[in-house]
């Protein structure tokens, strides 16, 4: 039987490609390379968390997100991450990368943050809602303990990047917000070292972690899920006031934001609600504000909801440019239509994409090469 | 009251009961995630219910003649009703349980649903046996027990005849639940016409007649609209049809079309990304591939991205025609329906079946079937499968198959499933190549070295044969096909070829479906998922010991007991109640492995086995014998049987040729008869024995049926769930065999002073 040889691997390896795996060759590599495995990391009461308020000896009150899970010691928060001891609050799963991949940013997707280049993709366990439609349940719904994790230090992490030489970290798959601590530490290391941090969150978290995130990341994209109360509340069990505040925040803050909204099917898809959305967007972030809308596909407990038809996508498009929205996308479907991006004075294509890739670009400096109107976005 | 009616009533009841089973597990299943847990589920909850009953009933059975004709009225005319409430409650639960549009159930809600379903059912028809056995007693003074079990069985042997043949080819679950209530009215009917009571029960039982049968016949199709679009949560139908293969229902959202079998989806169309995935991958790894299989799937838009090969052939296996016939009836006009092309050729049958006998050679194979869920589909996934598939295939040829996966990490759970796959996959194929994604592509090729996972030259392959793509492209392969994702995929499928606690998955042992079940429990609960995995891990002995254990016990407490005999018996019909439904589940299995999936045989071996017990339970009637001798027989007779079935298994196996010979067949046509009547013997035995220490008819028939119920269940949920996939179906035999041994021992053991029959 064939086996891709190790001096492929290794060649992919050294070129950046693989930084996390569960043995053989990967181990070898950690081990060859500068960003060896530190060993301190173990899954305990390692690591305090921040934004807690202690309520008595052993009761503790998280204050990362709404949820505000009041905890005794040795009880578990709803993100399945926190845990007090002795009346402090600790992040369990602080450096216990579960996955990381480089992925290209289009996939995240950013489209108007430094295109065409490829992003160190990370995560651990836990995540502070529970959408039934969640890609990444494995992850997402799983404590640290549950997970097969590699302990990586900021430090590592950042090597890592470096060594692959990738312009940024993601934390994306699961939810960022609940491995908080470790991203600002990565993000300030990063920063030092000239990296970029873009962070992939459902957009579910308290003002004061907010405002110290906005300070640290360079991107957000918030997972828009939808714009019916009821809606987030059943499927994600996240409200909607709060996913609101949050945006309006990023905005001003002056981190680059993406949006994306999943229309599913039966649950969302209601056309009438996607334009009061776009129209929200519009008034209070603006229309330079990309907006992807995705492709539902039957997954994890909505598994038996059929995928949503490329027709509702390119409808929900066609409503948020009559919203006034400036760039739109619906990626990944049987067409590019959605999937490039136009000068909002000429009209004229200034990025096109295949799929993730960068097939065609029309800028300079970040303004539209043939009118120079200029394009929202970072783009170098 | 004549005769002729305590031959129909009881006739009745078994027709009833078997129905309203079909009917009742066949809409659950729809609305379930269908594995064998589900299924499992529902039997232990429909054989206890149905235990919980006929024991309620057994214990306040002195009733005069006159209460029991009214009891009896109101138990056949209650059933009536229950049972098209059942189909309304299934059908509701979803919305009850704030369950979404397209969300499956958690294992808690499927037992929730099924026990709000079938309790009220079930416990109702228990009640009938024993309530049964007190009125008939008149006519069959001393033989009530057995004349009320063999006139049962011969109604549950025309029940699933009727249900299964006709009912479910002709009716929705909604109308074949009202065609069994105008039964249960009649049979309620029936009673008035030859009671003495007064002439209103005789009126209501006419009026409702006239009611159920308008009902039938005008507003039942309006009730199962309305009912069936409160299960569908606003998902638009375009229409369902019932077929002896499940139900099968067609969605449409825009210009996509959804076909869920059994209430999973099944197939989507178009949908070009999956259905690239599907063939794609398999197409341009193989160097001419002119001709083509294609296992389900056909009626989709998989067949738009093969003919763009221009292939000589493609050869479309479908089990299900009405599969097909919904197909041509809705796509007709669709720019993506291609089963009109000269080039496809449908065949209606099952492919494991169709892999047995064609003689053809095809250079791709593209197997287009859901996780193995049950065992029926676990047959997709067997060391026997892929070797029927190697055959068909050319010495270059290339087969490709799709599992659930997961993009970005790997739980243990998603793990175990996929290296049982993996390795059964690698016993059989010299090379085997994994998709990493949300979907797991598995391509197999008959020689080593055919296939690349490298984008580059899976490009090229593309750009040489020419062929227009959107999804199989640079443009997301670069991304999806990353060499870290790839490697770190095989390196953990891999693992598991030279660990031994991986096990292969074959036909008489299929573990994976018990591993999906694992997976689709962690979708809920880890612990859930935990304590599968945990138990998976158990060993055949620590399950043989504990069984023996716990019926020593059991024996000894009999022993023990000052008139504790009963409890001999009661153990023994327990033991004959599990082993009876394992073995005809394991028979099913069996018969299914080597003959495939054939409903209207599988039908007729049930057929065969009731009508076994109908003739058991008329022996036990005719024969005058030693009670105790018989009853002791009857359990040696079952161990016997269960080495006769390894013995006849291990011999087909091996000597596969008699499969297509008269011994073959006769094997599976003898068999249920002889275990039918083993339990329709022992069954009725039980009863006299009872009656004999001095019970009453009614209490001794409720106890001991309750019994024979109470192993079923048990038995119904093990077999399947735990001891097929775990222990394989030959030590799933040798359990069978060391229980009854050891039943057959404890009543040898009984002392013959407590011996009840000593008088015979």
């Amino acid at each position: 039987m064939n086996v891709i040889s190790r001096r492929d691997f290794l060649k992919a390896a050294a070129a950046g490609a693989s930084v996390i795996a569960a043995d053989g060759l990967t181990g070898l590599l950690f081990k060859n390379n500068s960003f060896a495995l530190d060993s301190l990391g173990k899954i305990g009461y390692e690591h305090e968390a921040m934004f807690y308020e202690k309520m008595d000896e052993e009761t503790v009150k998280c204050k990362l997100c709404p949820n505000e899970c009041v905890l005794k010691d040795g009880q578990r928060s709803f993100c399945r991450v926190r845990e007090p001891n002795n009346g402090k609050l600790y992040a369990l799963n602080y450096g216990q990368v579960c996955s990381a991949h480089i992925d290209p940013i289009e996939k995240k997707p950013f489209y108007h943050f430094l295109p065409g280049t490829q992003a160190f993709s990370l995560a651990t366990a836990g995540c502070n809602l529970r959408c039934k439609f969640c890609q990444n349940w494995q992850i997402s719904q799983s404590r640290p303990e549950d997970t097969d994790n590699k302990y990586l230090s900021p430090k590592s992490i950042v090597d890592s990047a470096k060594m692959a030489g990738v312009p940024s970290i993601a934390y994306t798959y699961s939810e960022p917000n609940v491995f908080y601590e470790y991203v600002i530490d990565i993000a300030k290391e990063g920063r030092a070292r000239d990296l970029r941090n873009v962070y992939v969150t459902g957009g579910y978290i308290n003002q004061e972690p907010l405002s110290l995130l906005c300070a640290n990341v360079d991107a957000i994209k918030v997972d828009f899920k939808g714009f019916d109360g009821k809606y987030l509340k059943e499927v994600c069990n996240e409200d909607l006031e709060t996913v609101l505040r949050v945006l309006k925040y990023v905005k001003k803050s002056g981190v680059w934001l993406e949006l994306v909204n999943l229309v599913v099917p039966t649950l969302n898809d209601d056309m009438a609600i996607i334009r009061n959305m776009c129209l929200w967007i519009y008034d209070n972030l603006g229309p330079d504000v990309p907006l992807h809308f995705s492709r539902f596909f039957p997954m994890y407990k909505l598994r038996n909801l059929p995928q949503t038809p490329l027709e509702t996508l390119m409808a929900a498009h066609d409503i948020a440019k009559a919203s006034g929205m400036n760039y739109v996308y619906v990626g990944n479907v049987e067409t590019d239509k959605a999937n490039h991006t136009f000068c909002p004075r000429c009209g004229k294509a200034v990025v096109k994409r295949s799929g993730y890739f960068i097939s065609e670009k029309n800028m300079n400096a970040g303004a539209c090469a043939f009118c120079g109107y200029k394009i929202a976005g970072v783009w170098s | 009251m004549p005769l002729a009616v305590s031959v129909l009533l009881p006739s009745i009841v078994g027709f009833i009961a078997v129905s309203s089973q079909i009917i009742i597990f066949r809409e659950g299943l729809t609305i379930f995630y269908g594995n064998e847990l589900a299924v499992g589920i529902l039997f232990f909850l429909w054989f206890i219910s149905g235990s919980f009953g006929s024991w309620l009933f057994g214990r306040i059975s002195n009733r005069s003649s006159k209460d029991n004709e009214l009891i009896l009225w109101i138990l056949f005319s209650s059933l009536a009703l229950t049972l098209p409430f059942s189909i309304y409650i299934l059908r509701a639960f979803r919305g009850w349980a704030g369950i979404v549009p397209g969300e499956i159930l958690s294992p808690l809600n499927i037992f929730m649903a099924a026990a709000l379903s079938v309790f009220i059912e079930a416990v109702i028809l228990g009640m009938l046996f024993t309530q049964g056995v007190t009125f008939i007693n008149k006519n069959f003074k001393g033989r009530a027990i057995t004349m009320m079990y063999l006139f049962e069985s011969v109604g549950a042997s025309a029940g699933g005849f009727v249900t299964s043949i006709f009912l479910v080819r002709y009716f929705n679950n909604m109308r074949s639940s009202l065609f069994v209530s105008i039964l249960a009215v009649l049979a309620a009917l029936l009673i008035t016409v030859f009671s003495r009571r007064k002439a209103v029960f005789r009126v209501l039982s006419c009026m409702a007649l006239i009611i159920f049968v308008t009902v039938f016949f005008t507003l039942a199709e309006k009730i199962n609209m309305s009912t069936r679009e409160t299960k569908w949560q606003g998902i638009r139908l375009i229409d369902e049809k019932s077929s002896i293969y499940g139900d099968i229902t067609v969605t449409k959202n825009q210009n996509v079309y959804t076909i869920f079998e059994n209430g999973v989806i099944s197939l989507e169309a178009p949908d070009t990304i999956s259905s690239e995935n599907m063939v794609h991958f398999a197409m341009l790894a193989s160097r001419s591939p002119k001709k083509v299989l294609l296992i389900g799937g056909g009626i989709g838009d998989r067949l738009v991205e093969i003919l763009k090969y221009c292939p000589a052939s493609v050869t479309y296996i479908e089990l299900n025609p009405e599969v097909v016939n919904m197909a041509e009836k809705y796509f007709l006009n669709e720019p993506w329906f291609r089963l009109k092309d000269q080039r496809v050729k449908i065949i209606n049958s099952d492919a494991r079946v169709f892999l047995e006998t064609t003689k053809e050679k095809y250079d791709v194979a593209i197997i287009n079937k859901p996780n193995p869920y049950t065992a029926e589909i676990n047959r997709f996934y067997t060391k026997e499968f892929y070797k029927g598939l190697k055959n068909v295939l050319t010495d270059d040829g290339i087969a490709v198959f799709a599992v659930s996966g997961s993009e970005n990490y790997i739980s243990s759970d998603l793990a175990l499933f996929l290296k049982a796959i993996f390795k059964t996959a690698a016993s059989v194929f010299p090379e085997v190549k994994a998709i990493p994604g949300d979907t797991i592509y598995f391509i197999v090729s008959s020689s080593d070295g055919k296939l690349s996972m490298d984008p580059a030259e899976i490009e090229k392959a593309r750009l040489e044969k020419n062929i227009d793509t959107t999804f199989v492209a640079p443009y997301y392969l670069n991304a999806n096909l990353a060499i870290d994702r790839v490697v770190k995929l095989d390196n953990l499928l891999r693992s598991g070829i030279n660990d031994r606690s991986v096990r292969l998955n074959t036909d008489l042992e299929p573990v994976s479906y018990y591993f999906d079940m694992v997976l689709w429990g962690s979708y809920f609960s880890r612990t859930f998922s935990d304590t599968l995995r945990y138990l998976s891990k158990t060993g055949f002995w620590a399950v043989l010991a504990l069984s023996l254990f716990v019926l020593a016990i059991f024996f000894l407490l009999g022993s023990l007991k000052k008139n504790g005999q009963n409890i001999h018996f009661l153990t023994s019909l327990v033991v004959t109640g599990f082993s009876i439904i394992s073995l005809e589940v394991l028979l099913l299995i069996v018969f299914q492995i080597f003959y495939g999936y054939m409903y209207y045989k599988m039908g007729f071996i049930f057929a065969i086995f009731m009508s076994g017990m109908a003739i058991g339970a008329f022996v036990t009637d005719k024969v005058k014998y030693d009670i105790m001798k018989m009853f002791k027989a009857a359990q040696l007779g079952l161990a016997i049987l269960c080495a006769f079935f390894i013995v006849g298994i291990c011999g087909l196996k091996a000597y596969s040729k008699l499969l297509s010979t008269v011994i073959g067949e006769g094997f599976f046509f003898i068999y249920p008869f002889l275990l039918g009547a083993a339990g329709g013997l022992q069954f009725p035995l039980s009863g006299k024995i009872f009656e004999r220490s001095g019970i009453s008819t009614g209490h001794a028939a409720g106890t001991g049926y309750a019994a024979d119920l109470f192993g079923s269940c048990l038995g119904a949920l093990c077999l399947s769930v735990f001891i097929v996939p775990l222990f394989g179906v030959y030590k799933a035999a040798v359990l069978l065999l060391v229980m009854n041994l050891t039943a057959y021992t404890g009543l040898v053991l009984l002392r013959r002073k407590s011996d009840p029959c000593r008088k015979d």
